[in-house]
This record gives C-alpha cells, structure tokens and sequence, in this order.
C-alpha cells in the first residue's frame, strides 16, 4: 500500500480533530446503565411469553436410558415439553470438525459440537434431554424437578494429560480416527511465508482425545545454532489451571416466530448477529431470521451464537415456541453458566540468551485444552507473542489441544493469554538470571518476526506510517509513574515492616491490533431533520462503541456530535443482510469496523456537498460542512444550517456503495500484522511467607493505542483488563471433583474474582503514536493488560520470594509449597 | 403490620407440597379458584383503599398518580390448615409507592421485582448474595433482593434504582460523569449501594467508599472511578 | 427455588412449635438459608420456611449485671459498629466486621451465623450431586476428592467439613453462652456434628441470646481468606489473654471450632511476646494433620501453617 493510502485512512492531524479523542464527552450508554433503565437479554419480555428451561446433566459424561416427562407435562402451567426424541428435533450432533458442517461453520463461528438438545452429555452441567415452556419460571423449574431420567453414566476424563493417554475415555466417538483434513485446519490469520507448520505430534497415532496438533518453525529458525550461540539456556515448566471469562449476566435468549415464519431473536451477546449458527441448527435460511441487540452483560468475547450451550437456547426456544404459538425466552440458571473455559495448560518451555539479554533460540512444547480456539494459540505453540513483538530469529515448538468432559471454549477478554503466559514467563526468567528487569529484555529483543526495529523503523518509513518508538515511550514512562527504579530489587531480597516480601514486575508487551480487514459489517447513514442518523444494529459490551462511532461521523462530516444520532434499524435490515456492525463487540473490532463507519460517512458527506452544491448553485468542491453548517471553504462566514438546505434530508450513504480504496495494510511475519504499537504493564505485589497470601497492590499500566476514538472508555477498558488479568492470575481457578468430574465451585463464593479491595491501585495512561492501521490510527486497547496482567502474578510473586510457584493461580497453597512450608 | 390469615380448614401441608395442581401459577384466578377450594371462608380481596402518590419528576416537578391498592399488608390466599401460608397478596412499598403483588413464599424479593413489577434495574447475576448487583436499599440499608423472601418484605420501605433514578440523586450523574460503567451490568447495584452509604455518610473518605462497596463485584472491573463518582455526589449533596 | 409454605413466628414459642412439626426450617437473616434452599443441597426438601424476623425484642446490644448480651436477630453489622462490643468485647466485634460481604453483614445475625451449616462444596454442591455421610449417605466424597478447604483435624463421623463461622471461634475465646428457648448452652459445647446440622439444638430449639462474660483481657480476631471481602475463611482464629488466662479458638480447620488448648497452656500466665506466641501457635497445631496433595486435589496441609501462623498473631494482637 503506498504511503498516501495510510495517510488517507489516518485523517486530520491530531490538533484538528473535534471529537475523535476528546474528553468530556458522556457515553451514550451511561444514562442507561447508571439509572437500571438498560435492557439485557435478560430483561426482555413480550406479551404472552412463556419462560423456558433446559435440563442440565448432573454427570461429566452420560446418556439418557429413559426419559419420564409425563408428570411435567401433566404439571398446570407448563405449555409444552420438548424432549429430544421429538421429531422436531435435528437428531444429531452438529460438530464442527466433521466435514459437512465445517463446509457451512467456520471454526470461529461456532467452535464445540453441538445438539440442539440430544440424548447425551458431554459434560456436567450440559444442556440434554428435554426442555420445558410454562406460564412462569417457577412451574418450569417445578416442571423441570418432575422430569423421571435414568443415566447411563459413562466414564470420563477432566485432565489434558489423562485424556491424551491411548486408553482415555473418548469425548467425541464420532472422531474415530486422526484425519488431518478437518483436525489439522490451517490456522486462519497466518501466512505460510513466515512460519511453517508440519506435520503432526509424532505421539499422535497413539493418543486419544486430540483436537489438534501443529509442529510450528519461524522461517530461518535453526534451535541447536540458536543454543548453540547463547551464553546460557533455561528450561522452565508452568501449568495454568482452568480460568472462566464468567459473564455477570446469566444468558436469556428470547424467541418468536412473526410474519411469514421469521424468527426474530433477541439475545444480549457480542455475536448473535452471527445467524450461520443459528441457521444451520434450525435448517432455515438467515434471511428469515431477525436479531435485536439487547446489551451484553460482560460477555468478553460473547457468549451466544459462536459457543455451546448458549447457542441451543435459540434453536430449544424456537422450537418450543413452534408447539406453543408463544413467544419463548429460554434462560439459565448461574449454575448452568458459570463454565466455558480458557486457557487450561501445560507448558515446557527452553530458552537460549546472551548475556545482555539478547534471546537467540526459543522452544515451546504447549498441551492446551479443548478451549483454546482453532487458528488461535495453537498455531504458534504459545510463542505468538515472541513472533509479533521480538526479533528473536529461532522459535519452534509444538502444541498439542486435547479434548476433555469439560464444557468447552467459551468468552474470553482476550485468547491470547496462552502467549501472553509464555512470553512473559520467559522475559522473567531471563531477566533473573541476568539480575535485570524484564523491560530491558524487552527493549533488547523488541522487533517483530525476526527483524530488529532498524527493520520495522524503515518498514513503517515505507508504508508512511509514522516511526515512533513505542517501546521507548512507554516503558520511561510506566517505570516513572510507579517509581520503579527506587522499587525494583533483587529476588527475596525486600521484606516490608509489615512481614511481607515485596516484588514487582514489568511486562513489555504490544498493542492488540487486527488489520487487512475489509469494511466489516454494513452501516447506512441517513440526514434526517439536519441530524445524521446511523443507522446498524450492533451489540454493546461495554466497549460503548456507539459513541465512539457517532463520533467517527461527527468528525468526518462536520455535524456536531449532538446531531450524530444512533438509530436501529427498523425490520427489514435486522440482521447480517442488513445493517449490522458485528463480530464480538471489544475495541478491537470496534477499530476494525470503523473502517465501515468512515467509508460511508466519507460517502455521505460528499453527497451532501453535491446536494447542498446544487441547491446553491456551485460547485461542491467549493464547500465544506463545519459545525453543522454548508461554508464557503473561500468565506466560511458564508454559512447555510443544514437543516436549511431542504436537498439534504433524507439523503443516505452506505458502507458499500463505494469501493474500498486499499485492503492491502502494510504486514510483516506470520501474523498479517504488524504490532508497531507497545504497551508496558507494572505490577507490585506483597506476598505473606507466612500464610502463603498475596496481595496485588500497586499497578501501572502505559499503552500505546494509537488513538484513543473515546479517551475515558479506552481507560476504563485499560484498567479494566488489567484487573481482571490480575483477578484471573491471583485467584481464579474452576475446581472439579476428581471422582465425578462434577464442578465443585460453580458460583461466586467459591470461584473468586477480584473485589474492589483486591484490586490494586492502579494509575493508567494513553499513548497515541496514530501508529494503529484503523482510521485516525487507532488499534485495539486492553487485551494486553488483561492477557499479561494474568501471568505477571507469579513473576511478581518471584521477585517477592525469589523461589518459582509452578501454577497459576498461586494461591496460598502453591506459594506455601515453593516456600518448603506445605 | 396489618395482617389478615385466614384459617381454613382441610388442606394440609402435603396437599400444596405433593400434589402442585393446587397452585396454578400464582395468578389472581389461580388464588381465588384455590380459596373457594380452601373452603371459601377466605374474603375476596375487596378491601381496597385509595392513595394518591406523589412523585417527582424528572426537571423537578411533581407528578400526582392515583393507586388503589388492597388494604392489608398481607392478603393470605392460600394456606394450610395451621395457617402455613402458600400463597399471599402482599403490598410492597417500592419507591413511595404501595405495590400489590400475589407471591409465592419462594418467591426472592428480586424475582418479584424483576418479573412480576417489571423493575429490572436489580440484577440476578450471582443469585448466591455474593456480588451486589441485585442491590435494594430496605429501610435504609444496602441490601440483596436475591437473598431475601419477598413475603417477608411487606412492611418495609424499599428503594431502588429506578426510584433513586427518578428522583434525580446526583449519584447517578456523578456514575455518568465519571464513566463508571462499561458493560453496565453490576452498575445499578453500585449506584444503589453508593446511595445508601450517602444517606448514611454524607462525606465519606475513599477507604469508606470502598468498603461499602466491596461486596459490589464487577467483572469489567471498573473499581477504580467508583470513588470519584461517590465523592462527587458527596460533594453536589453537601453544596445544595 | 422450589416450592416451601411460610410462617411469620411473632414470638419464640409460636416458632418453636412451628419448627416442632417436623420438615421446617428457621430463617432469620436467610443468606445461609436461602443459600441452601436456592441450591436445594438437601436430600429432603424444606416444606416450610419459618421466619423468625417478625418476633420482637431480640434485636438488642447490652451490658447487664457484668456481661454483655446480644439479642439473637441482632444483625452483624450493628455487632461490628457496637462501641462496647469494640472496645470490651474486640473479637466479637472484629469477627462480625470480617464476616462476608457488608451487604450481608446488613442482612445476616448473629444467632444465624453461628447456626449456619457446615461448608462443604460437596454438601453443597447444587441438586443434591453428592450425597454424602452428612445427608445419610455412606461416605465423604471429599475425603477422596479434593479437599484443599477441609478439616485438618480428622474427621467426625467420617465427615470433614468445616463450621465457617466468624464468630463463632469469637464466642469461644470469649467463654459466652449461648440462651436458647429451652436451656443455656456454653459456647465450648454448642456446635456439634448433627446431620445435616451444625449445632447441638432440637430442631424446635431457637438462639436467643448470647451472654458474655466481662473478659479477663484483651482480645481479637484474625482471618485469613482468599479474598479481603465476602469469602468464607480458610482459616479464622479468635484469643482472649490476659488476666492470667488464655482462651483461644481456631474455626474453619475442623467439623466445629476448635479450641486450641496446648496453645492456650502456654499462654496461660505467659507473657505476650513473639516467641510465646510462636510456641502457643506451634502448640496449637499439635496433632493436626491434614489431606496430603493427590492428583489435582493439593490436600490441605498448608492450612496447617495458616492456622498456627494464626494463633501467633492472633495471640499478639491481644497485646
């Protein structure tokens, strides 16, 4: 892409914008949300509904032998009973790897097997069997409690290694043999110049439960010249038990059938959008299907039509409203939610280094669970990190996904938390070993793919991106605002008066950032009463990307933000045919469908030029629109309201109509792009060595996000991240009965996010470099702080102690057991 | 408390436990059907009254509603020989206003908010009592719908975010002004929790604020702007 | 929630014999009791939920004829914020501020809190999964399974769950008793191991009143959790010490609160100084054991160093 292409997309100068980046503004949610007055998924309720349940499985892995739902349908109040032996019912298990459905699903659009309901579990807590609509919950739950079932429990297996041995328990015996064709999917996002992928674990034939294995090089990579050059090699072992994004909102979807058997669904997630999903369980076309966007009570990746279960809510639900002529809502109860995994590992990890730090060879050997998505993790054995953001040539690994009875993959703040895990456990290690911190192994080894930054400088140069060194603005930066060099010690050696150890760590890590994306979504803009009005259905998670749209147009079209105004859509554009801006609702895809909002607010402001030019008679290019005014760009007092230009109204621009100037983003290395902005995120801990208890207290976090659109929303997603990665790191942990497989803490008692007095204090900046490839050089914001928030508790707890906790999360037990006390 | 128990004879506890075709839903026709089978002692409810609410609104005017609403506190509909009661009409008073609404004794506070008021402003998230977001404040403390009976709420003065929002507390503008929120969720839960410590502390220090709201749990995590909001609201109070 | 009936008690007696028919349970501040009903942990389902709230005059905080005493349905809140309790009583005070969350603190009481049930995520876990020796059953799925919150002093009855309360080990350390509708009961004998209860109470037995005892010496409470709000302990302990004499309680580490009585000869007379404490805390957890790690169970004997690490402090903070 030359130059003037990026230049284009990167809009006025900074000193220029009006509303992109401003502070002050409110959200366009805040008043919703403060005042209780915002619909979820949850709170939705239409005239005659009927409240549905699905059975839940009380074992990890069972069949139905007999079902009896005679009482329940006898039960006053209930209206139907679906039973999964009804005709209605697709009787078979929708599994994405199997040929005929992957052909329709993409990984990423639905990523576990799924029954609409089916007569086994494959896991504790899985919707099966049957589901009940009545007058109110209560009778369906009463219903539910009347339903007769006997089981044939079948054996079972929680643990990756366990469920890799030849013997284990099959999860999917549908997967009878090792095909390479649908089980080794060619990572999405990657291109085959860079990195190789070959062939298979070698242990593969004998192991059972494998979802996917990739044997994975950098290109040039040579590990025995790489050892063979360092000045000293590590080898280190980690695991990282089971975390859960947890949702606050307990998902609701409501069903009901209109006009001409449409469908219309409301569902409060980031992707419900997403109708392939949905189409293909209930075998109708999208086009009779319409999605309304109630708001997503923190889904973090969404939790609706991509995972299982929430994904049978809407196919249970249609169906029972197809018995009943009711509108459906289908709702789980907190112990069916509080599931769908991430990140669950084993990690073996070898480094080479010099002794200034400089990293010459990395080898990962990864074992993940089921959760970890297809094109994701997997593909770099961990070490996507390293390939992004670092210049160190040798890297190579494998990694290994296992099946498990576990529910599967489901919301995350961000999947990257398995690179995240191994980048910064090596930058640690290493920078111990060298009696460093680890900000000087990332400024040693910064890069990307291989290449040193004197590469990416003249890359960036090239492609007229502006050359800042991100790294060596934000780390200072980070390491004054904590005070870090009047902090960092060596390992154990600060006890506190208060007889704690204090530790600290530094992650250097880069800014999240998609890029090659194509105008993503599909928006009209409309004029309307001299308002320009936006016109898309988009779910909310909280990322208030609606604001931060309307600023977008305020700021392309020269109306004030007050006049930008969010609209939904009405029937016939409810879905992907129609207006939507979609595709999990974080920042990063907030950035990547700016494109889509600024293609068609560009769009329409030339229109309204050449409509306001012909009314006054000129030509269009004499004028201009600011602060809601047609100017003479020669006489700019010369000013016409738009309101005033009748030609105006009902104008409309959409993101098609124009072709998409370039798609072709400068890119470097396997990723399709290049991660030129960094961020740094500081962390103070204080560990008891006599109880084994760690308190996070102290934080900082610097990131470059190109541009924050929205400045008060980026902190709050920054912070944010950031705590809930330390949240995850410190304390969480999904507990299961060894014996049963069952969940042991499926609730907020037992599984332990971060309060408001756990959380540290943190202090948070933005860095704006416009380095980013979205409009105005925006990239995402907060997936880093949240992915290496996460793996810098136990670095930090080693500055503390000076000894390894060899699992996440180091609770008191584990810190007790590196300390020689338990 | 006005209590009004009807004894009436011949149903036993087992008669509601075992055999669920006794209650039909906890409709208004479902509890008359119920106490002519109960042995039609039980009045109808006639006894009504007639009050006129007055509220504010929002600019600062005064809006003037006219409810009639039973009389008792608590009308039994529905009740076992030795007065164990399955089913009532209670009164709530939400927001200065006397609301009726036929319950189950299983019935929590917040599903009764929630779906049979349409107030959804109390969330369900941990259904456990242990993350705040169903935040009420009764009788001037914070306190979880999901973890208690609504049966047992009549009598009490209860407040939530809707009332609290209709009001115009500057809690709420403080919430907005400091962007509070992001996935909103827990947000009412704070605002109400951070109201109910105003009411009680009109100036309270950062360490107070939080821990009022420490069993306030957000999974966005946006911890750090809650004290800013509460101190601004502090503030905006103590200047009126 | 399933189905229940409801009684409103408006004195002791009427809810005694409410509770005398069999199939009942009392709900005062209802956070452990709509717990264990929403999750519906028990093999026989409650039929009737008897609400103790609406009886009058046992919600009060005083000093009378040379002790304290606490109405049952006072709630913990108030306990925490309570001047004399504070000051005379410190532990029970700092027990009560330290118990779950301050909305709960606002909601529960102190006689429910000291009546709660045992915790166990196998007792408790949701619809009745695992039913264990404390629903009848015929073993204790988590002496097998894993047991990384249990007791680290062996099994009663072959069941290894722990009392968690906060207060209770309070009480303990401060020699109260507890005054029920039919008997005085002293804090040292009032849990005991029922099924699926906790204490030693009829079920028409109703808490009261708890009375204590002007301390002979200062006294406190130390809890550790994972969190800083709203959890249960991993371990708790409460000391009374002074005046020559020590009383000192451990909870969350056995079936009931375990006074530490090793510990407490030790500080019996003893000075308070960090090597007596040390010692009293290496005396208190004499004889404890624990769960050794097995597989993804890392057992519980780091609960082990909490605990006397505990003592120790707790001890000191008597100063």
């Amino acid at each position: 892409m030359p130059a003037s292409d990026y230049k284009f997309w990167l809009g006025k100068e900074t000193a220029d914008l009006k509303w992109v980046g401003k502070r002050g503004i409110h959200r366009r949610d805040a008043d919703d949300k403060a005042t209780g007055k915002g619909k979820y998924g949850r709170d939705i309720k239409l005239p005659g509904m009927l409240y549905a349940r699905i059975m839940m499985c009380p074992h990890a892995h069972a069949k139905i032998k007999s079902l009896d739902t005679s009482a329940a349908e006898a039960l006053p109040g209930v209206r139907a009973v679906l039973r999964y032996d009804d005709p209605m019912v697709p009787q078979r298990l929708f599994n994405p790897w199997e040929p005929d459905v992957y052909s329709i699903i993409s990984a990423t659009e639905m990523s576990q097997p799924v029954y609409v309901l089916g007569p086994e579990a494959f896991f504790e807590g899985a919707p099966v069997g049957v589901a009940i609509a009545a007058d109110d919950l209560d009778i369906a739950d009463e219903a539910m409690d009347l339903v007769k079932v006997e089981w044939e429990v079948l054996p079972f297996v929680i643990e990756i290694e366990k469920a890799l041995e030849p013997n284990a328990p099959r999860v999917y015996e549908h997967l009878t043999e090792y095909n390479p064709d649908y089980l080794h999917l060619r990572p999405s996002g990657s291109s085959p110049e860079t990195v190789t992928y070959s062939g298979a674990w070698e242990g593969v034939e004998n192991a059972t439960n494998i979802k996917e294995t990739i044997n994975f090089e950098l290109v040039g990579t040579d590990l025995s010249k790489g050892f063979a050059e360092a000045d000293d090699i590590i080898e280190f072992s980690f695991n990282r038990t089971e975390q859960v994004g947890t949702s606050p909102e307990i998902l609701a979807s409501v069903v009901e059938w209109t006009d001409n058997d449409t469908l219309e669904i409301w569902q409060g997630g980031e992707n419900p959008i997403n109708l392939n999903v949905y189409s293909m369980l209930l075998g109708m076309p999208k086009s009779k299907m319409n999605c309304h966007s109630p708001y997503a009570g923190g889904q973090f990746g969404g939790w609706d039509a991509g995972f299982y279960p929430p994904n049978c809510q809407v196919p249970v639900g249609a169906l029972l409203s197809k018995k009943t002529n009711c509108p459906i809502k289908v709702m789980f109860q907190r112990k069916d939610e509080n599931f769908a995994e991430m990140d669950e590992g084993v990690f073996d990890v070898k480094v080479g280094f010099k002794n200034d730090g400089t990293i010459t060879a990395v080898e990962i050997h990864s074992k993940v669970m089921q959760m970890v998505d297809i094109g994701f993790n997997p593909e770099t054995a961990g070490g996507g990190h390293l390939v992004e953001s670092t210049k160190i040539p040798n890297i190579g690994g494998d990694s290994i996904v296992a099946f498990a009875h576990k529910h599967g993959f489901g919301p995350y703040r961000c999947e990257q938390q398995i690179n995240a895990h191994i980048k910064h456990n090596i930058f640690s290690r290493v920078a111990a070993a060298l009696g460093v911190d680890e900000g000087v192994i990332g400024t040693v080894n910064n890069g990307q793919s291989g290449r040193d930054m004197d590469w990416v400088s003249e890359f960036k140069k090239e492609n007229g991106i502006p050359d800042i060194d991100s790294l060596g603005v934000v780390l200072p930066k980070a390491k004054e605002m904590i005070g870090f060099e009047g902090k960092f010690h060596a390992p154990g050696a600060k006890m506190l008066s208060n007889g704690k150890y204090h530790g600290i760590t530094i992650a250097p890590n880069q800014e999240f950032q998609n890029g090659n994306f194509y105008p993503y979504g599909y928006v009209v803009l409309s004029v309307h009463d001299g308002n320009v009005c936006l016109t898309a259905e988009r779910p909310d998670c909280g990322v208030d990307s609606r604001t931060g749209y309307c600023r977008t147009i305020a700021e392309e079209t020269g109306m004030d933000l007050d006049r930008v105004l969010y609209k939904r859509p009405q029937e016939e554009s409810k879905n992907q045919l129609g207006a939507w801006l979609d595709g999990g609702g974080g920042s990063v895809i907030f950035t990547m469908q700016l494109w889509t909002v600024v293609l068609a607010a560009r769009t329409l402001k030339k229109k309204m030029l050449a409509a306001a030019a012909a009314t006054l008679g000129v030509a269009a290019e004499d004028l201009d629109i600011v602060d809601n005014n047609v100017v003479f760009k020669n006489d700019p007092s010369n000013a016409t309201p738009v309101e005033a230009i009748r030609s105006l109204e009902g104008l409309v621009a959409t993101s098609k109509e124009e072709g998409f100037a370039s798609l072709d983003l400068p890119t470097s290395g396997p990723s399709e792009r290049l991660f030129v902005g960094r961020s740094v995120n500081i962390v103070e801990v204080e560990v008891d060595p006599e109880t084994g208890g760690v308190d996070v207290i102290n934080a900082v976090c610097v990131n470059d996000v190109g541009m924050p659109i929205s400045p008060e929303t980026v902190e709050g997603q920054n912070y944010g991240c950031a705590l809930m990665g330390y949240s995850t790191g410190a304390t969480e942990e999904v507990i299961y009965d060894p014996g049963t497989g069952v969940r042991l803490n499926p609730n907020f008692l037992d599984y332990k996010i971060f309060t408001i007095l756990d959380a540290p204090k943190i202090k948070f900046e933005t860095v704006a470099s416009r380095m980013g490839y979205s409009p105005y050089g925006a990239a995402g914001c907060g997936e880093d702080n949240c992915t290496f928030g996460s793996p810098m508790i136990i670095p930090a707890i080693y500055n503390a102690i000076g000894v390894w906790v060899d699992t996440y999360p180091p609770t008191p037990e584990r810190v007790l057991k590196a300390l020689g006390k338990a | 408390m006005t209590e009004e128990k009807k004894k009436s004879g011949g149903i036993s506890r087992r008669d509601f436990l075992k055999d669920a075709g006794l209650l039909i839903g906890g409709t208004a026709i479902g509890s008359t059907v119920l106490l002519a089978a109960c042995g039609g002692d039980g009045e109808a409810v006639t006894d009504t009254e007639t009050k006129t609410v007055t509220t504010t609104v929002s600019g600062g005017g005064t809006a003037t509603t006219t409810v009639t609403v039973p009389g008792p506190t608590v009308t039994v509909t529905a009740q076992t020989e030795d007065g164990e009661v399955a089913e009532a009409i209670i009164k709530l008073n939400i927001n200065g206003n006397d609301m009726p609404v036929m319950v189950r004794p299983n019935w929590t506070l917040q599903y009764v908010l929630n779906d049979k008021l349409g107030l959804t402003g109390a969330k369900e998230w941990c259904d456990a009592g242990a993350c705040g977001s169903c935040t009420i404040i009764m009788d001037g403390k914070p306190v979880l719908s999901c973890m208690m009976l609504a049966i047992e709420c009549t009598g009490k003065t209860i407040e939530t975010i809707e009332g609290i929002a209709r009001d115009n507390h500057p809690i709420v503008e403080a919430y907005k002004n400091n962007n509070c929120m992001q996935c909103g969720y827990c947000t009412p839960g704070f605002v109400v929790t951070s109201k109910a410590l105003l009411d009680k502390n009109p100036n309270p220090s950062e360490e107070q604020i939080m821990e009022a709201l420490s069993g306030n749990l957000c999974r966005c995590a946006t911890y750090p702007m809650h004290p800013l909001a509460v101190q601004e609201a502090a503030s905006k109070l103590g200047g009126s | 929630m399933k189905r229940f009936l409801h009684v409103d008690a408006t004195t002791v007696e009427e809810a005694s014999e409410a509770l005398a028919k069999g199939g009942a349970m009392a709900i005062a501040g209802g956070t452990d009791a709509l717990g264990t009903l929403k999750d519906n942990i028990l093999p026989d389902y409650t039929e009737v939920v008897v609400n103790l709230k609406t009886i009058e005059g046992l919600d009060y905080i005083k000093e009378e004829g040379g002790m304290l005493k606490i109405g049952a349905l006072t709630l913990l809140d108030e306990i925490a914020h309570s001047d004399v309790v504070s000051s005379k009583y410190t532990a029970l005070a700092q027990a009560a501020s330290r118990t779950a969350s301050v909305h709960l603190r606002e909601m529960g009481t102190i006689g429910g809190n000291i009546c709660q049930m045992n915790r166990c995520w196998y007792f408790r876990n949701p619809d009745n999964k695992f039913n264990c020796l404390r629903k009848g059953g015929g073993m204790c799925y988590a002496m097998m399974g894993d047991n990384r919150f249990h007791s680290i002093f062996g099994a009663v009855k072959a069941c290894i769950a722990v009392n968690p309360s906060d207060t209770a080990p309070a009480l303990v350390a401060l020699n109260a008793t507890i005054v029920t509708n039919k008997r005085d009961i002293a804090a040292d004998d009032f849990w005991d191991v029922g099924i699926p209860g906790s204490t030693v109470l009829d079920e028409d037995e109703i808490v009261t009143e708890i009375q204590i005892p002007e301390p002979a010496g200062k006294s406190a409470f130390i809890k550790f959790a994972i969190r800083k709000t709203i959890d249960f302990p991993v371990v708790n302990c409460a000391a009374m010490v002074g005046g020559g004499e020590a009383r000192i309680c451990l909870n969350a580490v056995y079936n009931l609160p375990v006074r530490a009585t090793a510990a407490e000869e030790a500080m019996a007379g003893a000075t308070i100084d960090e090597a007596n404490a040390e010692a009293a805390g290496e005396a208190a957890v004499t004889g404890a054991s624990g769960f050794p790690a097995n597989g993804s169970n890392p057992g519980n004997k780091y609960k082990i160093q909490i605990a006397k690490t505990l003592v120790k402090r707790t001890i000191l903070a008597c100063q």
